[in-house]
């Protein structure tokens, strides 16, 4: 089973290849892994140097959703009114399609960069804001009760107790979030490329079905589902890491 | 210490927890109260704790109502913070409180020495058994030094061989400090043994049935006296349970 789960990928692509040359499928409809790979050593810097700047705009977004995330949750955590003012707003992010509003978004901020990781935020915020205010609302009603004895001031049960309580869902919504930020980021770079700018991995795949280029455009496709393993794993590890280091409340 | 006149709660629901309930608590003493479940117990905690509110009677302190940090609270579950070791978890009602940090562990590391894990600072809950967890929960509660230390069923989730060493240690802690212990369980058994005095209380609503001494409240766990006492209470409470 175990090895079945180790080599079924590769098993994959084998039988892809084995049939994209079986059936003589033409490359601009299907191509085969073998003519994705040389589509990529065609043009490694450029896709690579394309790569980066998604990455970048993801791990903005990423940064920015953590921030505005953990901080809006701990406000309606605190005060029944910030969460009154705060969670409609959070919910109208949440299905608010970012394909609509980045054109607009772009025209708004006008500085590309910034643009691009505003909408990423858009769609990485929700997972964040939403797992850390049912974080923050998980500690055992005990031990609320035993900071009340003590006379806790608001600030120590929210940073005492409350935070690294919501510390294991907050992991969970950032891993959903990570994922969330590179197709944010992709959308969002596809909608600045149709208006003309030039940007990162969305660019090359736009430009590549322009062109016909079907193998280099699934040489882009392939290095973000690459990219998605990286961030899914390297979130998986840092969950891990963390939840053992600091436990959770059980 | 301590005076309840004729305290009633009410909940939201229409549920009457208590009524009429009206008992004292000197300094120094060990009471147990004693019931069945659902008969206000825990309700009544939270009322001396401050927690809650009654909606009718008082409760009355000899002296100024309690502090921040003065009253000790043990609670069925150790709830200990999963993240701090067992030091910072002792420490944290001090911290709370405004104790300076240096000084917060010191008298951390002190309780814990009086219950037994003074070799055990540096672990984590998780590292600790469901009785050392349970002694944790017993150095916090003690660490501030709390006037009045309110248990409420703490020993009821442990397997019979840590709760009677837990018990066994509760008492001479007791005896030999006394810090004033209202302890709630359910046990007919684990009261009589630990309490010299037992407060019976009945459900529906909760109020109180009995006040009694314990006929030999230093007794071994097996001295006859004290089995008949056992006993005793036992036919009570199930006649109070027959009782429309």
């Amino acid at each position: 089973m175990k090895l079945l789960a180790r080599f079924s990928m590769p098993l994959c692509l084998c039988l892809w290849e084995f049939a994209v040359r079986l059936f003589q499928v033409p490359s601009y409809l299907l191509p085969g892994p073998v003519a994705i790979i040389v589509a990529f050593f065609d043009d490694w810097r450029g896709l690579l140097a394309a790569l980066g700047v998604t990455l970048s705009v993801m791990l903005a977004a990423l940064l920015v959703s953590i921030v505005a995330g953990v901080g809006l949750a701990a406000l309606v955590a605190a005060s029944k009114v910030a969460r009154a003012l705060i969670h409609p707003w959070a919910v109208v992010l949440q299905v608010t399609p970012v394909v609509a509003i980045a054109p607009l978004i772009i025209v708004w901020i006008g500085n590309p960069f910034a643009a691009l990781v505003m909408c990423a935020s858009i769609v990485a915020f929700f997972p964040i804001f939403s797992a850390t205010s049912s974080g923050l609302a998980a500690p055992p009603p005990e031990l609320r009760d035993l900071f009340r004895l003590n006379g806790a001031k608001i600030w120590q049960e929210i940073f005492w107790l409350r935070l690294p309580a919501a510390l294991p869902l907050f992991l969970s919504g950032l891993r959903i979030s990570g994922g969330l930020a590179l197709v944010g980021a992709v959308v969002a770079e596809f909608v600045n490329s149709t208006g003309g700018g030039a940007t990162g991995l969305a660019t090359r795949l736009l430009e590549s079905g322009y062109r016909l280029e079907i193998p280099r455009m699934f040489a882009c496709l392939a290095l973000l589902a690459l990219a998605g393993f990286g961030i899914n794993f390297a979130l998986g590890k840092l969950e891990s890491t963390l939840l053992r280091r600091f436990g959770s409340i059980s | 210490m301590l005076r309840l006149d004729r305290v009633g709660r009410k909940f939201a629901n229409g549920v009457e927890a208590l009524r009429d309930v009206s008992f004292s608590i000197e300094p120094g003493a060990l009471v147990a109260l004693l019931g069945p479940s659902g008969c206000g117990k825990s309700t009544l905690l939270r009322l001396i704790a401050g927690l809650d509110q009654p909606d009718s009677g008082r409760i009355i302190w000899r002296d100024a109502p309690p502090q921040p940090g003065q009253i000790g609270f043990v609670f069925q579950d150790a709830t200990l913070l999963p993240w701090a070791n067992t030091r910072d978890n002792v420490a944290l009602p001090l911290r709370l409180t405004g104790v300076p940090k240096a000084e917060a562990r010191r008298r951390a590391e002190e309780a814990l020495t009086q219950v037994g894990l003074g070799s055990a600072l540096a672990a984590r809950p998780r590292e600790l058994s469901g009785g050392m967890r349970m002694r944790v929960s017993l150095a916090r509660a003690l660490a501030p030094r709390p006037i009045l230390l309110l248990m409420d069923e703490p020993f009821a989730a442990l397997d019979e061989f840590t709760r009677h060493g837990l018990q066994n240690d509760l008492r001479e802690l007791w005896q030999e400090s006394r810090p004033t212990i209202l302890f709630v369980t359910h046990s007919i058994d684990e009261a009589c043994f630990l309490a010299p005095r037992v407060v019976l209380m009945q459900a529906h609503p909760g109020r109180i049935a009995d006040d009694c001494a314990s006929p030999a409240p230093y007794a071994a766990r097996d001295n006859a006296l004290r089995l008949g006492f056992v006993a005793d209470l036992g036919r009570r409470l199930a006649l109070m349970a027959v009782e429309p």
